[in-house]
């Protein structure tokens, strides 16, 4: 880790505002991942509700999906309409929903100081963060993987400088199943497919 | 919601709530490719189910099996906790993983499901040639242990000797004693007194109490067999003592447990001899299609499969001709079956071949309408009719003896490739209903001029197709609409058979039983006996491939074709297949030599 990446860290674990959460910045244990995707309820960052978290631990080459943490949350406001096809959470559905800050919290223990991996993360996280900045006053300290960016430097030449990163191509490229999408579970069982694939024909990626 | 597929068997035959169960504990594991997912002897917590990739399995260099997408494996080691063989990811492969506790947890609820295992546990212990298969669920598997033989439990105190267990197994042919010993009861066995043979101790000396195997291993008489079986998988043991209300009143041989299934036959026998009506056999021949895959699956060698099926058939047709026909008709005809099913080697349903010889001068207004119903009774049993019209609904297969002794002269005079063919049905006919004496003047070995110019031409035949093995014995794939499938039948099965029969014909063999054939050109010293081993076996081995072939298909809603794919198979299959086609390919050049075919072709 860098000295900026260092200092970065320092300067989170400061602004923590609950000791409670001071685990995040532990050190992970080894050979530890944790998978993860949100739905929301819309594709805008600065307002996108998260609706429903799942994590999926991953340990060496095992994808714990037996040990899966799937959260309902309860939004504030109304979910947009044409979001609802996408995921297929109703307003009924998430009526029993958790608030966001018990939400988080089950996810922040859950999750520890674990790196995350994820299909195109940095719309979950900025979510997340965005309602954990309020309310911790830091930003997820863990390192995130983002398993498009995995592909990408691999697929990637200078003669061919754009790559398809969708995800039903990364599957079919890298040979992996085509599971029933949007259901969260599946989604990062599919990231964490993704990252082991990669991960062994790279040699080592974590960190 | 979980990624988990149950659309595939065993887990389609779990509740919702097992499903439940069995999705909370489900993991996904990922194995580059060459990685090992157990040694051999490894402890084994796992049921894994392969999502994409392949895996495959070894045993001190030789590959025993692949397990593709969906494919559940290793039953045996997760019901024994123990790897037997090593496994590798053949590509980059990605698994789920049951546990095992819970998987042996529903196996014990859901007997459905618990039968499976059984199936592929049954599969794995039979002979590797056997070719056994994963068949359905048979209401057999159902029964309880107690319908099955018990031997009689002999005991013994653990003061008594060895010498006397040994006397007591001797007396009673049995293959183990029951001795009561401090730590409870146990068992002595064969093997135990193998092993004390190879001691040297004194057997009138020694007490065969701390000899004695315990706990006992036990199963309740009303539980079912297959738990029996699951129970002897688990501890690799060859019977188990079976007990009601904790009382051992007997003990179930694995030998017994086999025999049992296999003798549901005389049920099938018994429900054919006593049908009344046309109804009543067709129940009958669904019995028989069950008790085929049954059969297989548990692995009874092909010969004695098809036998048994033979039969059972011969049964069949001759009892739907005798409801059908007046008793008085019977005395003066004889109803015959030809091809295959005249050789007795047919095992699944194939085309109607039969025909039905008619005493000269015997006249009865009914006998061409019964004729017609006999063979539409055999469509709704599921033979199709034959392509090539040889069937007694056709004037030319129902005739009196001298209009049917001067066709085949007739054709044995003219024996272009169509008359050898139907002469070559002919050769391996066989009576199973009226009066059998009628086919002896008619039965192609007893008519004349079978000289050397028709012999030749009668096996010409044999070098119609090529034997798809190429000179380095690679499989020639070139049959079936892609081209990719190797035709067993033309390939394997026909050369060897007609090449048998022609043998036979000039011999003047009377037989028709292709593996009876072998046995009487050995014993008048026409076949070398190691070659003659060599066509039994290869001939078993085809007619296994080929059956296995046809129940998949069958299992799959089409109709058998004798179209292999050979990637389907294991490398031992494909190896022994090889090995098949090069003594195939042998007695072809045998019988081209033998009949000078080399004149002719």
């Amino acid at each position: 880790m860098s000295l900026w990446q260092n200092l970065r860290r320092w300067q989170a674990r400061r602004a923590l505002q609950d000791e409670r959460f001071g685990f995040l910045f532990d050190q992970p244990p080894a050979e530890e991942w944790i998978s993860i995707d949100c739905e929301t309820s819309s594709l805008d960052p600065q307002s996108a509700e998260i609706l429903s978290i799942a994590a999926v631990p991953v340990r060496g080459d095992r994808i714990l999906t037996s040990q899966a943490l799937r959260l309902i949350l309860k939004p504030r406001h109304a979910i947009a309409a044409q979001s609802i096809p996408i995921h297929q959470l109703r307003q009924q559905d998430v009526a029993n929903g958790l608030a966001v800050e018990d939400a988080l919290s089950q996810l922040l223990t859950f999750i520890g100081a674990r790196p995350l991996i994820g299909y195109y993360l940095e719309f979950d996280l900025a979510v997340i963060n965005r309602q954990l900045k309020s309310w911790l006053g830091i930003h997820l300290p863990n390192p995130a993987i983002e398993v498009s960016g995995l592909y990408y430097d691999r697929k990637v030449t200078a003669y061919r400088p754009e790559v398809d990163l969708r995800l039903d191509t990364i599957l079919t490229e890298l040979a992996l199943p085509l599971l029933p999408r949007h259901d969260p579970v599946n989604d990062a069982l599919l990231a964490a497919m993704i990252f082991l694939k990669l991960r062994h024909q790279h040699g080592s990626l974590d960190q | 919601m979980t990624p988990f597929d149950f659309s595939h068997a065993p887990f389609d035959c779990l509740d919702p709530a097992e499903r439940q169960r069995l999705a909370e504990r489900v993991d996904v594991a990922y194995f580059p490719k060459n990685a090992c997912l157990h040694e051999a002897n490894s402890p084994v917590d796992t049921l894994y189910v392969v999502i994409k990739g392949m895996v495959s399995e070894h045993n001190e260099g030789e590959t025993l099996a692949y397990y593709g997408p969906q494919d559940s494996f290793d039953s045996r080691a997760m019901l024994g906790g123990r790897a037997q063989h090593r496994l590798l990811a053949v590509e980059d492969t990605l698994v789920f993983c049951l546990p095992r506790e819970l998987v042996l947890d529903l196996t014990q609820r859901n007997p459905v499901f618990g039968a499976f295992f059984y199936q592929d546990v049954a599969a794995r212990f039979a002979v590797l040639a056997n070719r056994p298969l994963q068949g359905q669920l048979q209401a057999m598997l159902m029964s309880r242990v107690e319908s099955a033989y018990l031997s009689r439990a002999l005991w013994l105190n653990a003061e008594d000797s060895v010498l006397d267990a040994a006397r007591l197994m001797k007396k009673h042919h049995a293959t183990c004693v029951l001795v009561h010993t401090q730590n409870g009861d146990g068992i002595f066995t064969r093997s135990e007194l193998r092993d004390f043979v190879i001691s040297e101790a004194s057997a009138a000396s020694t007490a065969v109490g701390p000899l004695a195997r315990t706990p006992l291993i036990t199963i309740a008489a009303d539980a079912y067999l297959y738990h029996a079986q699951l129970l002897m998988a688990q501890h690799t043991i060859q019977r188990v003592v079976v007990t009601r209300d904790a009382e051992v009143i007997g003990i179930l041989e694995q030998v017994e447990l086999l025999s049992f299934l296999s003798n549901q036959s005389h049920i099938v026998l018994a429900q054919i001899e006593r049908a009344e009506s046309i109804v009543e056999l067709m129940a009958a021949n669904r019995s028989m299609d069950e008790l085929i895959k049954l059969l297989h699956g548990n692995g009874v060698k092909v010969t004695l499969i098809a036998d048994l099926l033979c039969e059972l058939r011969r049964h069949l047709l001759g009892r739907a001709f005798t409801l059908l026909a007046p008793a008085e008709m019977l005395e003066h005809v004889c109803l015959l079956v030809l091809g295959s099913e005249g050789r007795g080697e047919q095992i699944l349903k194939t085309d109607q071949d039969n025909a039905l010889l008619i005493e000269d001068g015997y006249m009865h207004p009914e006998l061409q309408a019964i004729c017609e119903r006999f063979s539409q009774t055999l469509l709704s049993f599921g033979y199709p009719p034959c392509p090539g019209g040889i069937m007694l609904n056709q004037p030319d297969w129902c005739c009196e003896l001298s209009a049917m002794r001067s066709r085949l002269l007739g054709w044995v005079r003219s024996a272009n490739a169509e008359n050898v063919m139907r002469l070559a049905i002919w050769a391996d006919a066989r009576p199973v209903a009226g009066k059998a004496a009628l086919l002896e003047s008619v039965q192609l070995q007893s008519l004349p001029e079978l000289d050397g110019a028709f012999l030749s031409r009668f096996a010409l035949p044999v070098m119609q197709f090529d034997v798809p093995l190429s000179l380095f014995s690679r499989l020639v794939l070139d049959a079936g609409a892609q081209r990719d499938r190797l035709d067993i039948k033309k390939g394997g099965i026909f050369p060897l058979v007609h090449g048998i029969r022609s043998m036979a014909v000039k011999a003047g063999i009377r037989t028709s039983n292709t593996y009876r054939r072998v046995d009487e050109l050995l014993a008048r010293q026409l076949l070398p006996a190691e070659l003659a081993q060599d066509l039994r076996e290869t001939l078993v081995f085809l007619h296994g491939l080929r059956l296995q072939h046809g129940l998949n298909t069958l299992a799959q809603g089409r109709v058998p074709d004798n179209l292999i794919d050979p990637a389907a198979l294991s490398t031992l299959e494909r190896d022994l297949l090889k090995d098949a086609l090069g003594v195939v390919k042998r007695f072809r050049q045998l019988i081209e030599h033998h009949f000078q075919l080399a004149r002719i072709s």
